[in-house]
């Protein structure tokens, strides 16, 4: 009996210090813990702000509604089609200015200065010139991206060693040549790192535009609803989505970067190192 | 050898000094590495006495640095005794100086600043004291007119006189030379070698230097200790008697410079 | 001497003409068409107005002192959320960036929340704190805090081992450490993420003043919006846009002054 008692605790304790491992080596103890002390803090579920429980259960409520799904989707739908258009447009605009001398003279001043425009500060434009409607969100989403993009593959080009292009002058490569054999393979790494500072950009800017063009679904709707119906329930669920929504967006894009550029060394996101 | 035999004296700040004896009795050292123990040090026999110059050569990989790095203090973990002046060896003191091969000067301290930085942790000295004894040294190396430059203003062979300014100017009594001369270019490290003569002549500190020059080796220690690789032991101990200052021309070092040659296996492959 | 002196002063000059020409041509190119264009007449002032009624409201704001206050509401907030987020995350990476074991638990969860784009957290600041000073600044702390705190650690477990033997070596102590090593050894970390910084809380103050605030650029921009005033709209985007190169070439020279170390 004793020895039985003994090795059950044994084994209770292994599970114990097993599970402990896991929290601990996985980094959830700070969140678990976090979310510990705010449901005992407040665990009646009072005014203000609503517990874990609480959260949890709204959370369970909403995704059994089909509009935040749609809500999902939109969001999703506008941040690929902006992220798409502004990637395209930043590559190409990027390696013109890198490649084309006469391109970099004339524009190659006033495109670094783009690092500096607050690209919120377009907003008004934009809705003064496209409407609250589609096209506005889209617009700015593209321009959001398209400043990260052309910036960093515009860097990628101009870091080239000059050792490099001198022997390209050597062969007397030509624009197209140079492009594929020198320009493109050396700029690659710059452009992954553009795509991705892109796409934070373009998923922060979907956001912005929701909040301020508020027409049309969108994840920003929870928290427009919660505001206007005063339940920070639903602002800190759309919060948490549009968090775990852009988390996941990244880490996609790294996949597909890693799959298509596999010695690329990549920044952390979002941050240039300049 | 008299440990307190004190030829010269360069500056009243710069104390007479001798040096104390380095005990070394069974020294062994293994890295793990995947698990694995790697020997590099094995059994390690070597009393050093006050005031003496003992240079260290062998190849690369035969752990002369680790060896120093053992009596500096810096290596936690070994086996066998190290004793300096018949204290054990548990963590770096003051008693003891090391000069790296990249000379380690902090780049955002000017030479005066980074030598003073030894001094920091001594209580006993004014700042009056202490920054004579900083401009002493820096005299002692002739750094005179580079006081306030920073170590990027400074050619490598300059820096590392800066280095060993603030290796001696805590007055240790062993200083331990890790290839101090092996990163600065070969002009500079002949007149560096004479250089290091003359300070040893000066001071009697107890001096441990490894190199991979037996030029260097020869023309500077009492004794040669030739380190055998994988794991590093002692393969022999060479006596030089030849008197100073040496040259580095004289026959007897050339007749020592063959015999090291022949025992470290170079130059009679044919 | 004299002589040698001034051709010296003219070849600089050649040289900053040089830089400066081709943006001067391409701004003066885009002006020029944007400004015929107006005169065309194919586009109503409402949709856009011209380069030199741009600049006409410009000269007004600036001489009625609009302009200044609501430049300065702009700065002030930012320079309070950067000081208060900055300090927090210095301190914040100094601790984590000392303490690796906390470091462990906190790094997955730190490395989740910095990918908030924080202008979501707005509205919900909004209902905390109402329309006032507090939730914009609250938001650029907040927005400060990450890129700070990521430098100084980053900064921490990049400083070199071999400086590390160089302080035990010479027992310093703690205090000493701190001056003499780890914090000249993190500052270009700490000014590259304070250039991030102040960037991105440059853009987001602009956007939280679209938001909800009683002055500051993006409000100024807002309410012109809502007046179709698309002149005070395209003023203030050029204000903000130079305001933001002025705020990092700021920070740029004030880099170079403080690591005076670096001479090559």
């Amino acid at each position: 009996m004793v020895y039985l008692s003994s090795q059950a605790k044994a084994l209770a304790d292994s599970t114990v210090s097993r599970a402990w491992r896991a929290v601990t080596g996985t980094g959830l103890l700070l969140p678990l813990s976090v979310l510990l002390v705010w449901q005992l803090a407040d665990r009646h579920g009072g005014e203000g702000i609503p517990n874990p429980a609480a959260l949890a259960a709204t959370f369970l409520h909403l995704v059994r509604e089909s509009a935040f799904w749609w809500a999902l989707l939109a969001s999703i739908r506008r941040v690929m089609i902006g992220f798409a258009c502004g990637a395209l447009v930043g590559v190409a605009t990027g390696l013109a200015l890198g490649g084309l001398s006469w391109m970099r003279w004339l524009f190659g001043p006033v495109v670094s200065l783009w690092r500096y425009m607050p690209i919120f500060s377009l907003i008004p434009l934009l809705v003064l010139w496209l409407g609250l409607g589609e096209p506005a969100k889209l617009v700015l989403v593209a321009l959001a991206t398209s400043v990260p993009v052309t910036l960093s593959t515009y860097e990628g080009m101009r870091v080239i060693p000059q050792k490099y292009q001198d022997v390209a002058d050597m062969f007397g490569l030509t624009f197209w040549v140079r492009l594929k054999l020198l320009l493109l393979p050396a700029a690659l790494p710059f452009v992954a790192n553009g795509l991705r500072q892109g796409l934070a950009f373009a998923w922060m800017a979907t956001v912005v535009s929701e909040l301020f063009l508020s027409s049309g679904a969108g994840l920003s709707e929870l928290i427009v609803a919660g505001q206007e119906q005063f339940r920070p329930d639903l602002m800190l669920i759309g919060i948490a989505v549009i968090a775990i929504t852009g988390i996941a967006l990244n880490k996609a894009l790294d996949r597909l970067i890693h799959y298509a550029v596999p010695g690329a060394q990549l920044s952390i996101a979002g941050e240039s190192r300049s | 050898m008299s440990a307190s035999v004190l030829h010269l004296r360069q500056s009243p700040f710069v104390a007479p000094l001798s040096g104390k004896d380095v005990v070394l009795e069974g020294v062994s050292k293994a890295f793990s590495m995947n698990g694995k123990d790697m020997p590099v040090l094995r059994d390690i026999t070597l009393h050093v006495k006050a005031g003496e110059f003992v240079s260290i050569v062998g190849a690369s990989g035969c752990g002369k640095s680790t060896l120093l790095r053992i009596i500096a203090g810096l290596e936690k973990t070994f086996d066998g005794i190290v004793q300096i002046g018949g204290q054990g060896v548990e963590a770096p003191t003051r008693d003891c100086g090391l000069v790296f091969q990249d000379h380690r000067l902090f780049p955002w301290l000017t030479v005066r600043q980074n030598i003073a930085m030894a001094l920091r942790s001594n209580r006993e000295l004014s700042t009056q004291g202490k920054a004579d004894l900083v401009q002493s040294h820096i005299a002692l190396v002739k750094l005179d007119g580079f006081e306030n430059a920073y170590p990027d203003q400074l050619s490598g062979g300059m820096a590392q006189r800066a280095a060993i300014a603030r290796a001696l100017v805590t007055s240790p009594s062993v200083l331990l030379l890790d290839e101090p001369l092996g990163a600065v270019d070969a002009l500079t490290r002949l007149h560096l070698q004479r250089e290091l003569q003359r300070l040893w002549m000066t001071r009697r500190t107890t001096m441990i230097m490894v190199t991979h020059d037996i030029e260097e080796a020869l023309l500077l220690g009492d004794r040669v200790v030739i380190l055998q690789p994988r794991p590093g032991r002692i393969h022999s101990v060479l006596e030089i008697h030849t008197p100073r200052p040496r040259t580095g021309e004289e026959t007897t070092l050339l007749a020592a410079k063959r015999r090291i040659l022949d025992a470290l296996n170079v130059g009679n492959d044919e | 001497m004299q002589n040698h002196a001034n051709s010296l002063r003219i070849a600089r000059v050649g040289t900053v003409l040089r830089a400066v020409l081709p943006a001067l041509l391409t701004t003066g190119a885009v002006l020029a068409a944007w400004q015929a264009l107006c005169w065309s007449g194919r586009f109503p002032p409402p949709v856009l107005v011209a380069p030199s009624d741009v600049w006409a409201t410009l000269a007004d704001l600036a001489r009625n002192g609009d302009l200044a206050r609501n430049w300065l509401a702009s700065i002030r907030r930012v320079v309070l959320g950067v000081a208060v987020g900055g300090l927090a995350g210095f301190l914040f990476g100094i601790l984590c960036g000392t303490q690796p074991r906390l470091w462990r638990q906190v790094a997955p969860s730190f490395a989740g929340l910095r990918q908030v784009p924080f202008i979501v957290l707005g509205p919900l600041l909004i209902m905390v704190f109402g329309i006032n000073e507090t939730f914009i600044v609250f938001m650029l702390a907040v927005a400060t805090f990450f890129p700070l705190a990521l430098a100084v650690i980053d900064g921490l477990q990049n400083v070199s081992g071999r400086y590390e033997e160089v302080t035990f070596l010479l027992q310093l102590g703690a205090r000493d450490r701190f001056r003499l090593l780890y914090l000249p050894a993190i500052l270009p970390a700490l000014l590259t993420g304070s250039r991030i910084a102040l960037n991105r809380c440059w853009g987001l103050v602009v956007a939280a003043e679209l938001f909800g605030a009683s002055s500051g650029l993006g409000q100024m921009m807002n309410e012109a919006r809502e007046m179709f005033d698309i002149g005070t709209v395209m003023a203030g985007a050029i204000v903000t846009t130079a305001t933001g190169l002025l705020l990092d070439m700021a920070l740029r020279t004030s880099a170079a002054r403080v690591m005076y170390w670096k001479h090559r």
